[in-house]
This record gives structure tokens, C-alpha cells and sequence, in this order.
């Protein structure tokens, strides 16, 4: 059951993605530093007249002084346009006690209100398995305001985890789909094999995307023994089974095998410059978003 | 430690059920994980996992079914207790009629009651007594009780009766019920009869206490009274023989008297020499009614001076011949009319309607059986080869009798059976309802040449040999003619509403359609009690009397027993046992172990536990509630 409600969204009112690279082509309300405009209102700095400037922004005093024609610019502000990712697969949902995806739609649903909150386009695409040949995400309409983002909601309950992750595919797909590339935000537990990932994140990287990683992770994935101390394992993806007793020394190799993992995606992000996070499903959703996001870079006071 | 209840063992096998069911459960159980990317460094152990192992619960459930199921099985824990008991004593007191002989002024019952009272009160208190009454059969009139004051007045309600004694069966009785249960027990016996008479084995009488009571021989009785009356006979051509006996051992002197409906029909005084008998003939009775013998002398035993008989008025029977053969037909004409009561009606086999047949009819069918029942008794006569009654399997010639049942009534005083004349006979198939009567033999079975039986209510007899051509007045044929007469005298309906003559110490059975609960019975004493049963009990000599609204009947009881009668008592073995002769054994104290069912203790240990479980139950959700 989502945790998001009235108190919980006027705590992120307060906030605002942190945004480095991406802009988008639109007029908007972030300002973009070091980027200047023609018109504005932050005056950012001076440049040479051209033919065709606007002269109501040559400023006169330093005609004066310089006896050459000056004219002001300003910071720019742009929209920028976010992709919120949110990994659909089958192995969002188990456990089930985990209830991953849940706390991953929650988190979705509170990112969603911080950007629409801005005035920042957002679509919400979901990277599902592929429908009897049809592409393999499901994309929300964009969101422009803030009056629309019931519509996220009552998108994200239309989802249920199923399927393989095509986790790849998906990206890859959406990416040549779209023109205008803007910050990325991926909701997934990426447990696929690290190639996978690494190929989805750079092809993003390298369409101009500002990509930021949020990997969910149940509870009983980071403790196996509270599901299990021996048993038959099955793999909610690909269907294959496996006998495992859960010993000392198999746990051990598990947790070992599950740190590779997480460091290894990790160690990958800090490499490309992509922004990483971790949150566990058994964390308190509001001190996730406003601390640990805030702390991680995603997000920011306004 | 054991179980009570070891057809419940099966139910252990569910123990083993619910092993399998975890088992089951673990091997279909899969656990979801999202990937098995991580789980590929953990070594797969197949072997290991499918191990039974016991988690806490089904430790729980299986101690929960072992409860339950122990508790099926009572199991039992046996304690030594010790325990003080008493002994047994069975008395056994004969109520015979000749424990109504007098010594002196006293009746030999009541020094048997003294007697077994001294006893009674000898007892520990502890002890356990039971009272069985012998008389033709044995009854327990009270079961092993410690209760001797109600003993000492069931001994007091006691009265002998009119009856012969079964001494040895009751003795059988008691000794079945003192070996019950394997405790040790006393018998006393108290009775006028020496020890010798019984028939039991010494093994068996060993260990009785035998308290014998009576000497005196003094009695004059009445061995019998024979009325001779067949049903074709009138009442005046009735025959009485009255027996008397004398069984002392000096003279006695008595006076008979016969009454017929109250009125003297004769008197004799006389005088019998020691262990003599005599008989006194009575004849020339003017009308029916009820014959009271009564003999009038001074002895110690009243019961047999009286004796009762009935004389019949002559009733009209029919007899229906149904035959072709005219020679019979003149036969028996001549038969019936030299019979008084007997008139003959004729029909040919053409002629006959079953109609023409009344209740009280003897028919007598020859060489012919009528396809409709009758509703009379009937007699066959040789009947023809192909009948659905009695089908013919073969004919035979010259047929030598071998066999036949002397005791019948049919055949009761008829000498030379065996020269009956049977040149020809047929080999009938006896039904099922009949019993043989007159048999010969081949060589593979027996071959029923007359038999006997009862059929839908009716006397049925059937002779496979026949009666014609000149036999049944044939001067050499007196055995035939005498066969003949008794099957129609054994096939004469007797009249309801004749007084029936009974002996005491036999039962008399209620006919068809009296139902006993609208049935008073008058005793010989004049009390009336209601009747339950269809049997009633003859256990004094005099006229009983049933009196219902569709029902009534007299019966006459009489007492002729030679054993009941000669009361005197030789004293080569008599050696009477005195209470204080007789051991009592002190109380016993037996150490035995007596099994303590703990079965119920398992339930309560089942419902516990999932009290506590529930409980415990309750408690984790309350905590995580409150987390």
C-alpha cells in the first residue's frame, strides 16, 4: 500500500532535482549557470553588439565608458525534460513479502511530484517485457504541471511486475525514439548481468542523457535467511529452479556475491559520472527522498 | 504401563502422514527470488534439502497428534493396590414338593430355612452371598450381594412348590457362578435329598457343604390317575384307574374318594401294606365334567393326595372321504358305523369342493390331492404319482418296514408295525414340514413309507402305501385297522374349550391369538395375577384358571412323581453338615494391580498445548502490532 500522501508531498515541495548537465530546448524555470540568453532576468554578463541584437538591452553606461557597443545577456533559464525509467519486470515483485515494486512506485510517484512540481516536463516509461511484438516500454503522457500528476498515480497502479527484464532493449528503444534528451532517473534492482546494464547506461550517456541510478533492493535480497534456510529457489524471470541449504558459508558466498554486485554497478556509475543510489525496501520512504536523496546529490533544496 | 484399547494402534500411522505431508510440502514448496544471478556461487545440494528435517511446528503438531492419539489408545498405568475382600457363599436351597414333607409338626423347608439362616448370620461381614431356589429349574434369587440382611428375608419370602427338583443343574449353576472371576467361594446345598443322588461328579461335589434335612417316609399318595376317554368315546364309556402307593415303610390306611362335578362317584377305604401299590377302577360316569381324586389319610406329605382329570362330552366328528375306489368307500362305511361320534360323508374326486370341508372334519384323501388348501386336518392315502404335494419318485413292491418312532402317538401301544401289509408302496418326497413316522431303507437312503407333520395351521399325515382292497376289516389286518383309528384319533381337532391337563413343574403354552396381556390367571391358591408371557408356569398341583375377554381355559395341575412322592430318606450318607462344621474362611487380603486409564490426561495435555500456542500466537501479533 503507497505511504504517499498530502503531508508526505508538501515535505517535498521543499525540493528540486539536481540537475549538472541536462537542459532542455524550451524556456523554463531552472536557471542553467554559465549558459546565457538574450533576455532574462538574472543578468549574467556582456558581449559584444551584434547586428540583429535587441537594443533595448545595450546598456548605454558602458557605451559611455568604452565608446564600444555593449550588450547585456542573461542566465539562461531552460525546461528540462525527465525520464523516469521504472523497471517492470518480474523480478520487481518477489518476494513478494519485499514488496519491491510498491516501494519502487512510491518512490517513482514522489520524484514525479518533485519534478512536475517544478515545472519540468516529465514521462514516465515503464520497462516491461515485450507485449505480443510491441515495443518493450510502456510510456506514460507527459507531464507539464503539477495539476496534472494524478496522472502518475493512476498510471503507475495500471502497472504490475511480470516478464523478463529487457532492460537494454527497453532503453535502447525509447532512447532512438526520442529528440530531445534530458535526466534520466532508473528505478530498477539491476539484477541482470553487468554487461547489460553497462551497455543500457552508457547508449543513455551517450544520447546526451544526464542519467541517475536508484537501485531498489528487498529486504529479504539482503538477507536471504529471513526467507529461507533451505529449500527449492526459483528464479520468477527465467523459470529455473535451484536447491539451496542455506548454511554459514552459503550465506557467506551470497553476501559476497550480492556486495560484487552492488560494487560493481557502483564502481561503474563513479566511473561515467552517473549519479547512484541505494535504497532498501525496508527504509523509511520519507527519509529516503528527503535525506538520503538529498545527501546523494539527487535531489535539493529549492 | 499398557493400552485398553490396542484396535486404535493403526491410527499411528498418521504420525507417518504427517511426516509425508511435510515432506510433500517441503519437495513442492518453491521459494521465489527475484534472480538466481546471485545464488550461482552457492553449491546446489539437492540431497541435503529434501532431507526431513523437523522444524518447531511440526515438533508441535506431532506432539499434538501423539496426544491425541495416545488418548485414543487409553493407555493405562497399573498400580498394586491391596485390597480387603470377602468370601463367597452360594446357597442353594431346593424347593421341591417334597420340602413340604412334615417331620413332626415341622415342614422339612422351613428347617432347611433355619438352617441356611444360621449360616447367613455366620458370615463375615464382608462376605458375599447369593441365593438360588432349585425346584425343576434353578433360579438366582439374588446375585452376590454383602447385603445378608437381605438375604435372611429373601429366605424368609421363600415357599416350596408343587414340583420335581433338579438338584444337579442348580448345583451346576452355582458352581459356574463361584468360578466366576477366579475368587474362591463356599457352596451350600439344602435340600431332603441324599448326597448320592446326584448325578454330578465327586470332583464337583467335593467341596459343597451338604446340609440334608428329613427322615420320615410316612406317605400315602396318589401315583396316578388314568382317564381313559378316546375322542369317539362318551363319558359313560369312560374308564378311570386311580393308583395308589403306599411309600412308608409300615401299613397305612387311607380313604379315596372321586367326585365327579363335586358329587361322590365312589369311595373306598383300605389299608396298604409297607412299599405296596394298588389301583381302584371307576366307570359308569353319568356326565361330563370335572373328576377330583381324593385320598384321605394321616401322613407327612399332602401334596399328592390329590389328583384331577376331565371327562369330555362325545362331539359329532366328520370324516370326509374323497376317493374312486368304492371298495374303500364300503370299507370305511363299516368302519364309521361301528364307531360311536364318527359319521362318514363320500365324494368322489369329481364331486369334492374344498367348500364342503368344515374346521372340525377329518378328511381323507385317497389316490387324490385336491389343488386348493384345506383348512382341516387331513390324511392322504396313497397319493397318485404326479401330485404337487408329495411328487412320487418311484414305485416299489413288497416293501419290508425297518424303521419306525414307537413314541409317537400314532403308534404309542401298537405292537407288530412291521406286519403291516404293504405290497405296494410309493417312494414319496418328503416335504420339508414332515416328520417320519413309518420308514423302510434302500440302499442309498431312508424311504418314508408314513409320515407326519403340521401345515398352515392343520395336522397333516400322509400314508404312501394303500388302504384298500379288502384290508382295513380284514380280521388278519387288526394292526392295519389300529394305525388307521389312531391317525384319525391323532388327527381328531382337540375342543378349545376342554380343561387341559398339565403336570407341575412344566409350562403350558398360550395358543395362537391369546395375547397374555389381556389375560388373568386365578392360581390354585385363589390370587389372580396378570400374565406376560405366552408361557405360564404350572408350579402348584389344582385348578388354574385364564380369564380373558376372547380367551378362557382351565387347567387341572397334577403332581405324579415317584421321587417328589417317596420322601422317606435312607441315612447311609447322610452326614448333615452343621454350620459350625461347615469352614468360613477369614476375609482375604489380595494385592493386585488395577489398571489406571491416563488417557484423559493426554486430552487435556492436547488442549493445553494448543492453548498455549494460541496464546503464544496471540502474543507475537500483538508485539508486531505494536512494532
Amino acid at each position: 500500500m503507497s505511504i504517499i500522501d498530502a503531508t508526505f508531498l508538501r515535505q517535498l515541495d521543499r525540493l528540486r532535482v539536481r540537475v549538472r548537465t541536462a537542459r532542455g530546448l524550451r524556456p523554463g524555470e531552472t536557471h542553467i549557470p554559465r549558459s546565457t540568453q538574450a533576455w532574462g532576468i538574472e543578468f549574467e554578463s556582456y558581449k559584444d553588439y551584434s547586428p540583429g541584437d535587441d537594443f533595448r538591452y545595450v546598456d548605454w553606461n558602458a557605451v559611455g565608458r568604452l565608446n564600444q557597443l555593449v550588450v547585456r545577456t542573461f542566465t539562461a533559464e531552460r525546461e528540462i525534460p525527465y525520464y523516469l525509467f521504472l523497471d517492470t519486470s518480474a523480478s520487481m515483485g518477489a518476494p513478494a513479502i519485499d514488496q519491491k515494486f510498491t516501494f519502487a512506485s512510491d518512490l517513482a510517484t514522489a520524484l514525479g511530484y518533485v519534478v512536475v512540481n517544478n515545472n519540468d516536463p516529465l514521462r514516465l516509461i515503464a520497462l516491461t517485457a515485450p507485449d505480443n511484438g510491441l515495443s518493450s516500454f510502456r510510456a506514460a503522457p507527459v507531464l507539464r504541471h503539477r495539476s496534472q500528476f494524478s496522472q502518475l498515480p493512476a498510471f503507475l497502479a495500471t502497472l504490475t511486475p511480470r516478464g523478463k527484464t529487457y532492460f537494454r532493449e527497453a532503453l535502447r528503444s525509447y532512447a532512438e525514439q526520442t529528440r530531445e534528451p534530458g535526466v534520466a532517473l532508473i528505478l530498477s534492482d539491476f539484477l541482470v548481468e553487468a554487461p547489460v546494464y553497462e551497455e543500457a547506461l552508457l547508449l543513455l550517456k551517450a544520447r546526451g542523457y544526464e542519467v541517475k541510478v536508484i537501485r531498489v533492493l528487498g529486504a529479504a535480497e539482503l538477507s536471504p535467511e529471513r526467507l529461507f534456510r533451505r529449500g527449492k529457489l526459483y528464479d520468477v524471470e527465467d523459470g529455473k529452479e535451484r536447491w539451496i541449504s542455506l548454511s554459514k558459508a552459503h550465506l557467506q558466498q551470497y553476501r559476497e556475491a550480492l556486495q560484487a554486485h552492488l560494487t560493481a554497478l557502483r564502481q561503474f556509475c563513479h566511473q561515467h559520472h552517473i549519479l547512484y543510489a541505494q535504497v532498501a525496501t525496508d527504509d523509511n520512504l520519507v527519509m529516503v527522498v528527503s535525506e538520503e536523496f538529498t545527501r546523494a546529490g539527487l535531489l535539493a533544496f529549492r | 504401563m499398557g493400552i485398553l484399547n490396542p484396535a486404535a494402534l493403526p491410527l499411528l500411522a498418521v504420525l507417518g502422514v504427517l511426516i509425508l505431508i511435510y515432506l510433500r510440502e517441503r519437495w513442492r514448496n518453491r521459494i521465489e527470488v527475484p534472480s538466481l544471478l546471485l545464488w550461482q556461487v552457492v553449491k546446489e545440494d539437492k540431497a541435503r534439502v529434501r532431507r526431513f528435517t523437523p522444524s518447531l511446528l511440526f515438533l508441535l503438531q506431532l506432539l499434538l497428534l501423539a496426544l491425541l492419539i495416545g488418548g485414543v489408545l487409553h493407555p493405562f498405568q497399573s498400580h498394586i493396590v491391596t485390597e480387603t475382600r470377602g468370601n463367597r457363599h452360594i446357597l442353594v436351597i431346593d424347593t421341591s414338593a417334597s420340602m413340604q414333607a412334615r417331620e413332626g409338626r415341622t415342614p422339612r423347608f422351613e428347617l432347611a430355612r433355619s438352617q441356611a439362616k444360621e449360616v447367613v448370620q455366620s458370615f463375615n461381614v464382608l462376605d458375599e452371598v447369593m441365593l438360588i431356589t432349585v425346584s425343576t429349574q434353578p433360579q438366582v434369587v439374588s446375585g452376590l450381594t454383602k447385603d445378608h440382611l437381605l438375604i435372611l428375608h429373601l429366605l424368609e419370602t421363600l415357599k416350596p412348590v408343587d414340583t420335581g427338583t433338579n438338584l444337579d443343574l442348580g448345583i451346576e449353576l452355582a458352581l459356574a457362578q463361584r468360578d466366576r472371576e477366579g475368587r474362591p467361594g463356599q457352596i451350600y446345598v439344602f435340600t431332603d435329598l441324599p448326597q448320592s443322588s446326584l448325578t454330578l461328579s465327586a470332583d464337583k461335589l467335593k467341596d459343597l457343604a451338604y446340609y440334608r434335612v428329613g427322615k420320615t417316609d410316612d406317605n400315602l399318595g396318589l401315583a396316578a390317575l388314568h382317564l381313559h376317554q378316546n375322542p369317539f368315546q362318551s363319558y359313560s364309556q369312560a374308564q378311570a384307574y386311580v393308583i395308589v402307593r403306599n411309600y412308608a415303610a409300615h401299613p397305612k390306611t387311607g380313604t379315596l374318594t372321586v367326585r365327579l362335578n363335586e358329587k361322590q362317584v365312589f369311595r373306598r377305604e383300605f389299608t396298604l401294606a409297607a412299599r405296596e401299590a394298588t389301583s381302584f377302577s371307576v366307570k359308569g360316569f353319568e356326565g361330563p365334567g370335572k373328576l377330583v381324586a381324593q385320598l384321605d389319610t394321616n401322613d407327612a406329605f399332602s401334596v399328592d393326595n390329590q389328583a384331577f382329570a376331565w371327562l369330555t362330552e362325545l362331539h359329532d366328528r366328520r370324516l370326509v372321504l374323497v376317493s374312486a375306489a368304492k371298495g374303500l368307500q364300503e370299507e370305511l362305511a363299516r368302519v364309521s358305523g361301528a364307531i360311536p361320534g364318527l359319521t362318514l360323508s363320500t365324494f368322489t374326486p369329481d364331486t369334492f369342493s374344498p367348500a364342503e370341508v368344515r374346521a372340525q372334519d377329518i378328511v381323507l384323501f385317497h389316490q387324490f390331492i385336491p389343488s386348493a388348501t384345506i383348512l382341516a386336518n387331513s390324511l392322504y392315502v396313497f397319493p397318485p404319482p404326479q401330485n404337487p404335494l408329495f411328487p412320487a419318485v418311484a414305485e416299489a413292491e413288497d416293501v419290508s418296514i425297518l424303521d419306525w418312532r414307537e413314541e409317537h402317538e400314532i403308534l404309542q401301544n401298537l405292537r407288530y408295525v412291521d406286519a403291516l401289509p404293504l405290497k405296494k408302496a410309493r417312494i414319496l418326497a418328503m416335504p420339508s414340514w414332515a416328520q417320519v413316522l413309518i420308514s423302510s431303507r434302500t440302499k442309498n437312503s431312508e424311504v418314508p413309507l408314513a409320515f407326519t407333520g403340521e401345515k398352515d395351521g392343520h395336522r397333516v399325515a400322509c400314508l404312501a402305501f394303500d388302504l384298500g382292497k379288502g384290508n382295513l376289516t380284514n380280521s388278519d389286518n387288526m394292526t392295519l385297522l389300529l394305525l388307521f383309528l389312531n391317525t384319525l384319533r391323532w388327527l381328531s381337532p382337540p375342543d378349545p374349550t376342554t380343561p387341559a391337563l398339565v403336570s407341575t413343574g412344566e409350562a403350558f403354552f398360550l395358543p395362537p391369538g391369546a395375547s397374555p396381556d389381556s389375560l388373568l390367571l386365578r392360581l390354585p391358591q385363589g390370587e389372580e395375577q396378570k400374565i406376560n408371557t405366552d408361557a405360564i408356569e404350572i408350579d402348584h398341583v389344582g385348578e388354574y384358571r385364564l380369564i380373558g375377554s376372547r380367551y378362557n381355559r382351565t387347567l387341572y395341575a397334577n403332581l405324579f412323581d415317584e421321587q417328589e412322592s417317596d420322601i422317606g430318606r435312607r441315612d447311609d450318607d447322610s452326614k448333615p453338615v452343621t454350620a459350625k462344621n461347615a469352614a468360613v474362611p477369614a476375609p482375604q487380603e489380595l494385592k493386585q494391580a488395577v489398571p489406571v486409564e491416563f488417557g484423559r490426561m493426554l486430552y487435556y495435555g492436547a488442549a493445553a498445548l494448543l492453548l498455549l500456542e494460541w496464546l503464544y500466537a496471540l502474543w507475537r501479533y500483538y508485539r508486531m502490532s505494536r512494532a
